[in-house]
């Protein structure tokens, strides 16, 4: 029998996407990031707080492969620990945006109308402050914390994905398929749900891949600031605020977490470049 | 057209009116009393219903907005600080200048930078050069601007010793925030250009006037630039806004006393009235430079004109 239609759409995806080797390499890190969160018990070396008094602020070395900070924690094992906060911070931000932001852009495109007007106004309005304000306000009113920092990022990056997906879904509504579905006494939901998201998901899943970059560099920033979680906590942003004390003599307290934050959300960019060529084939060369 | 403009301009309004309500309504419905926690833990009732009087927190939440709104168009009073019980107003004046002189620094820099790298990577797409803008580019937007805003301090004040490292007191002192507020809008602008320019590069009337013997510069800035204008603007005054969020982090890294370290100093000590009055003026700003792009739009754009001639010759 062969692949079925969807199957073979899938194939040439992914030929068009494992071309931009680029793409591979952020997929390959961040494969590399969700292993040594699923094994992190057995790479740290050490506990998140076991304080070691006779090494404190020691260089990178073998022993302590990126230094210890001024309590004497071993970075590398605070860095393992912390993986998880700022992948989880990413990924369910932007699935807190996207649930929202495709829920009322496909509404709003589908159905048109007043509602789609009201709706888009208060988008309007939303949008007039950068997401990383609208997440700041919104942590001023949650109060300080990891799980307000991730809803507060996500529903700041929520209207950005609504006007994504409105335009999205009113680029298919008026095809013939959707004719024929209404002929065929389909449901709105079931329409919207099994024809019109399909067809459009395209730029809502680049959209998401750049929100989940986006999302862990705003929260990065809100720990830093000191309005994410809360110090002992291996977050890297945080872990990056408590060394600036001591990044004159030692740079390693800043320098690391910041290239792994920036390293991780490289990674999210580059998939995302990859999945916008690899979707979007009118634009290939 | 000047209806178009009108009307844009008066949209500001609602605009305000919501974005203020939805600010005023997150701030309200924050936990804790702002009574109880800025008159002290030794505070007596008495104490507290004063203070709830003094700053109007005894009446009901629409009310209150309404009356902030009021103040705010009538006595330009954007309240009185729950810590310090100084005018917010006067501090925002006091403060918004050192944010704003840095935004428009940042952008200066983002503009040289951005543009003319975005227009030459796109003149020798595939070559060394190309390739080493696009990486950087994509470095740029991947970049925490606190880690970057760290190492500039650590590289050039501490080693170098070239740049103060915090403070505000005269133009050197914004070289360093300028660069890491602006260094994520540098990249996105280059890459609009890149593509933008990439995609009238091919066009036939680049080709005609390349046929014609037309010099190389007056083909790029009027025949090119011009045409693929209308992105990098768009992305121009979205970099604006961007800079002006950033500010919050790079001001706080660099101890700067702009506006934007107010407002993270006061959503740190639950001064949420000066929260308020700090999120309205960056609002402010945001909509006053999208409503300038718009007009922009409106007038380079020959689609929006048009538009509008059509709909006159309909409508008489």
């Amino acid at each position: 029998m062969g692949r079925n239609r969807k199957n073979s759409q899938l194939y040439e995806f992914w030929k068009r996407f494992r071309r931009n080797k680029l793409a591979i390499a952020g997929i390959l890190f961040i494969l590399l990031l969700i292993f040594v969160i699923l094994f992190q018990g057995v790479i740290a070396r050490e506990g998140i707080n076991d304080q070691k008094y006779d090494d404190m602020l020691a260089a990178p070395s073998m022993k302590y492969l990126f230094g210890t900070d001024q309590y004497g924690r071993d970075i590398f094992s605070r860095m393992v620990y912390g993986t998880k906060y700022t992948i989880s911070m990413g990924l369910i931000a932007a699935s807190i945006s996207a649930v929202i932001g495709i829920f009322l852009g496909s509404v709003t495109g589908y159905y048109g109308g007043k509602m789609d007007n009201f709706i888009m106004r208060a988008v309007d309005i939303f949008m007039t402050l950068p997401n990383i304000l609208l997440a700041l306000v919104m942590t001023a009113s949650f109060g300080p914390g990891f799980f307000n920092t991730m809803i507060a990022v996500g529903i700041a990056g929520s209207p950005a994905m609504t006007r994504v997906t409105r335009a999205a879904v009113m680029g298919v509504r008026n095809q013939e398929f959707i004719e024929a579905a209404i002929s065929n006494n389909a449901s709105d939901m079931r329409i919207i749900w099994r024809y019109v998201l399909p067809n459009a998901i395209a730029p809502i899943i680049v959209q998401y891949t750049m929100f989940v970059a986006q999302a862990i560099l705003i929260g990065s920033s809100l720990s830093f600031l000191g309005l994410g979680l809360q110090p002992p906590a291996p977050e890297w942003g945080s872990m990056l605020s408590a060394g600036k004390a001591y990044m004159r003599e030692c740079w390693w307290l800043t320098a690391i977490p910041g290239v792994f934050i920036m390293l991780v959300v490289l990674a999210i960019n580059m998939i995302g470049d990859g999945l916008r060529d690899a979707l979007d084939p009118k634009q290939k060369r | 057209m000047l209806k178009y403009v009108v009307k844009r301009i008066l949209w500001i309004l609602p605009v305000m009116i919501g974005a203020s309500f939805l600010v005023f309504a997150l701030l309200n419905a924050s936990p804790g009393d702002p009574a109880r926690i800025h008159t002290g833990s030794d505070a007596t009732e008495a104490d507290i219903e004063k203070f709830r009087q003094d700053h109007g927190l005894d009446k009901p939440f629409i009310v209150q907005y309404c009356d902030y709104i009021y103040k705010v168009f009538t006595k330009g009073d954007l309240g009185n600080s729950y810590r310090s019980n100084t005018p917010v107003a006067g501090r925002i004046a006091q403060t918004f200048p050192v944010t704003l002189k840095l935004t428009l620094f940042s952008m200066v820099i983002m503009l040289l930078t951005g543009i003319p790298l975005g227009i030459l990577s796109a003149l020798r797409q595939y070559s060394l050069l190309d390739g080493i803008v696009s990486f950087l580019g994509m470095i740029g937007v991947s970049m925490p601007n606190f880690w970057l805003a760290l190492q500039l301090i650590l590289i050039f004040s501490f080693h170098l010793g070239w740049l103060p490292a915090s403070g505000s007191q005269d133009m050197r002192y914004f070289i360093l925030p300028a660069v890491t507020a602006g260094i994520a809008g540098m990249a996105t602008i280059m890459r609009t250009t890149r593509s933008a320019i990439l995609e009238v590069y091919r066009q036939d009337y680049i080709k005609t006037a390349e046929a014609k013997g037309q010099k190389e510069s007056v083909i790029i800035w009027r025949h090119m630039l011009k045409n693929a204008s209308l992105p990098i603007i768009t992305v121009i005054s979205a970099s604006f806004c961007g800079s002006l969020a950033n500010s919050t982090v790079v001001e706080t890294v660099f101890s700067m006393p702009g506006m934007c370290k107010l407002l993270v100093d006061s959503i740190v000590s639950l001064d949420n009235i000066v929260v308020m009055g700090a999120i309205m003026v960056l609002a402010v700003t945001c909509c006053i430079v999208n409503l300038v792009t718009d007009l922009v739009f409106a007038a380079i754009d020959p689609r929006i004109k048009s538009q509008f001639k059509r709909r006159q010759v309909k409508g008489s």
